[in-house]
């Protein structure tokens, strides 16, 4: 007879065959968000022994095979399956885990349910945590662990904070990223060239409206090439094995097999939070040649341009917060709070990127991008929204774009920057905000 | 107009040429009297007077029931030279390019749903669910059209068309939202953005296809729901819904 258990009872199981945890959520994506189990071989200190100890839907199947993430059965969404007898020895305990993928909270979910059954199929136990005050988006459903060789199940229905990430953490998983060490020592050019990964063509029948070039950036030693120059441009870096990328999340267009793409967290966790509030996402993607030579194809979110930027030492950009595309791996990306008392005016702060070191950066726009090569004693006034980048030496101070306070309200100008030369500034021939105010008079509803 | 287009060619019977190819292709057909086109609903820009539209459901009540899950409109349009030879302009709806693709009756092409601009008489299209348990733990389901049969198909990007042509041995893993279309015949698989540790709770990506090689796949160079996300927080507040 099936047992419904309550937040922290627990009951024997038979160690001896396959059980199988099913888990049932409601509705499938609580408040939009994706969810997915996981579970955690525990060992010593309620810690996993390594990576693989970690089963969950990149790693379905434990090392020692004997804990499998399945598809559920019936109403079950997904359903672990444990040979309890086949655990190594130093296994203590298995947390089993739901994670929801972002921001939200278990509180969006109807309900929640996690039975066991045994070989025969037939139901063990039951546990529906009550979850309506929850406001965590990563749960730790129950505990199945050893004492005295017998296994028990534990209900245990606890919250736990910031999602599947700093759930693994917790357990011992090593999601660190490694810190910026030293660049890895260059790569004789003889050895670095990519087999040919189908290089831009025409489709069968069409005529391209541009031609591409291969080229090839000193300060980073790589190859990359820009793709259709224009409104819809996209990029191919070409990565000897072990060279990484560093590109702004969803960059990714396609990729060869050989390459591991990682979230990252540039410069630790309270560079990641700057990244949020300066309006980028918060994480960077690391696009990383991990498996042998292999090419890259990323492009912006928006319509416009890419322009690759070489980058040497004591020759670093400014980026405005939108125009990071991705950068070689030598390069280091900081975020900063620009002039805040100066911008006051301005609804939205200045927020913007440093790009420093050797390296290539890809630069992103909406609309062409432009540029202007100012020469000492020259001064260029440009209005804040079509900015994307300049030399980090260049002087500048932000103004209001028309005379009188009220003008900032009523016209599109707001704020504007004068940058005094000498100095390398890039615009874009559009600005994302009026291209928002445009299209929203062509809305329905 | 100087903006550039290719010439007018005639493949499968059909005589049709792309202008403008870029962010906002145009497709001219000519057509012979009784000469039909199917085309996605929405899709016409201009015609000569000799010709008909009509709506119709390809492949019956549940063909159509299909494309609605898919994504796409319920109907598509004829477009039918029923009173003489005539000239037809067609156009997505979406920025983007267009990608002719002739299909010789063996080759069966699949193009992601919001893919299809316009079709000549002998080119069916059926859509289908991809097999859900290969993209087990994606979440989401993964409709897609069929395009078989023989004549001229015409898809539709948001963004430039690129070709990738994976070698025999090759493989290549493309992000779901910038798949434009594919021949059947390539095997691929669905898989998490990531096959690294981790890594794919922390990165932006969803889904992704790994394709093996030999065959040539079309992307676009961009994501339609990438550009949503960039254009909402543009808009007025009281517009973002």
């Amino acid at each position: 007879m099936a047992k419904s258990l309550q937040p922290g009872a627990n009951l024997p199981l038979p160690s001896g065959a396959e059980l199988r945890i099913g888990i049932a959520w409601e509705p499938e994506r609580p408040g939009g968000h994706e969810a997915d189990a996981s579970a955690f071989l525990l060992r010593k200190g309620d810690q996993v022994g390594g990576d693989a100890d970690f089963v969950f839907y990149n790693n379905p199947c434990s090392a020692c095979g004997s804990l499998t993430l399945n598809q559920g059965v019936g109403p079950e969404r997904q359903a672990f399956h444990i040979r309890l007898g086949d655990l190594p020895v130093d296994v203590a305990k298995i947390a089993i885990c739901l994670t929801l993928h972002g921001r939200g909270s278990f509180a969006q979910a109807r309900r929640i349910d996690l039975r066991i059954f045994d070989a025969a199929r037939t139901e063990l136990m039951s546990f529906s945590p009550p979850t309506a005050s929850m406001t965590e988006a990563a749960l730790i459903l129950g505990e199945v662990y050893r004492r005295n060789d017998q296994w028990k199940f534990r209900a245990v229905g606890q919250g736990f904070t910031g999602g599947l990430g700093p759930l693994a953490t917790h357990f011992g998983v090593d999601i660190r990223e490694e810190t910026p060490a030293a660049p890895p020592p260059p790569v004789p050019r003889a050895t670095t060239k990519v087999p040919p990964v189908s290089i831009g063509k025409a489709p069968a029948t069409g005529v391209l409206p541009t031609a591409s070039i291969v080229r090839h950036s000193a300060a980073a030693d790589l190859d990359y090439e820009i793709l259709y120059p224009g409104a819809y441009t996209l990029a191919r870096v070409d990565l000897p094995r072990g060279r990484h990328l560093k590109a702004q999340s969803d960059a990714m267009v396609a990729m060869t097999p050989t390459i591991d793409v990682e979230g990252k967290m540039e410069g630790g966790l309270l560079a990641g939070l700057g990244r949020l509030m300066s309006g980028e996402s918060f994480f960077l993607q690391t696009l990383t040649a991990a498996r042998g030579p292999g090419s890259v194809f990323f492009a912006p979110a928006s319509p416009g341009e890419v322009v690759a930027l070489d980058l040497q030492p004591g020759d670093g950009y400014v980026i405005q917060k939108d125009g990071f595309l991705a950068c070689s791996e030598e390069v280091q990306v900081s975020t900063q709070v620009q002039n805040v008392a100066r911008g006051l005016f301005s609804q939205e702060g200045f927020f913007i990127l440093k790009a420093e070191g050797r390296g290539l950066v890809f630069l992103e726009s909406y609309g062409a991008i432009h540029e202007f090569d100012l020469q000492p004693g020259q001064q260029k006034i440009v209005d804040n929204g079509h900015l994307v980048a300049w030399s980090q030496s260049m002087r500048y101070e932000l103004e209001m774009g028309n005379p009188g306070f009220i003008a900032a309200f009523t016209s599109g100008e707001k704020i504007v920057c004068r940058f005094f030369g000498p100095g390398r500034l890039l615009v874009q021939t559009r600005q994302p905000r009026q291209f928002g105010l445009w299209i929203s008079r062509f809305l329905p509803g | 107009m100087t903006a550039p287009s290719s010439d007018l060619q005639t493949i499968e019977d059909l005589t049709f040429r792309v202008l403008y190819r870029g962010a906002f292709a145009l497709l001219e057909v000519h057509l012979r009297l009784g000469q039909t086109l199917k085309a996605q609903s929405d899709a016409m820009v201009a015609m000569d007077p000799t010709i008909d539209v009509e709506g119709k459901m390809e492949g019956g009540l549940l063909g159509g029931l299909g494309r609605m899950f898919s994504g796409e409109s319920l109907f598509f349009q004829t477009l039918r030279a029923s009173r003489g030879a005539g000239v037809a302009h067609l156009a997505p709806a979406q920025p983007g390019d267009l990608l002719p693709i002739h299909l010789d009756g063996q080759q069966t092409y699949i193009l992601q749903k919001d893919g299809f601009l316009a079709a000549s008489d002998g080119v069916s299209i059926s859509t289908t669910a991809q097999n859900l348990t290969r993209g087990l733990f994606s979440g989401e389901g993964f409709f897609v059209l069929k395009a078989s049969g023989r004549g001229m198909l015409f898809a539709e990007s948001y963004g430039a068309i690129h070709e990738l042509d994976v070698l025999a041995g090759q493989e290549m893993i493309v992000d779901n939202g910038h798949l434009v279309a594919w021949p059947e015949s390539i095997g691929y698989t669905i898989e998490k953005a990531s096959s690294g540790w981790i890594s794919s709770f922390t990165s932006g990506e969803g889904i992704v296809c790994r394709f093996r090689g030999p065959g040539k796949i079309y992307i676009q160079s961009r994501n339609p729901a990438a550009f949503g996300a960039w254009v909402r927080p543009l808009l007025p507040s009281n517009r973002r819904g």
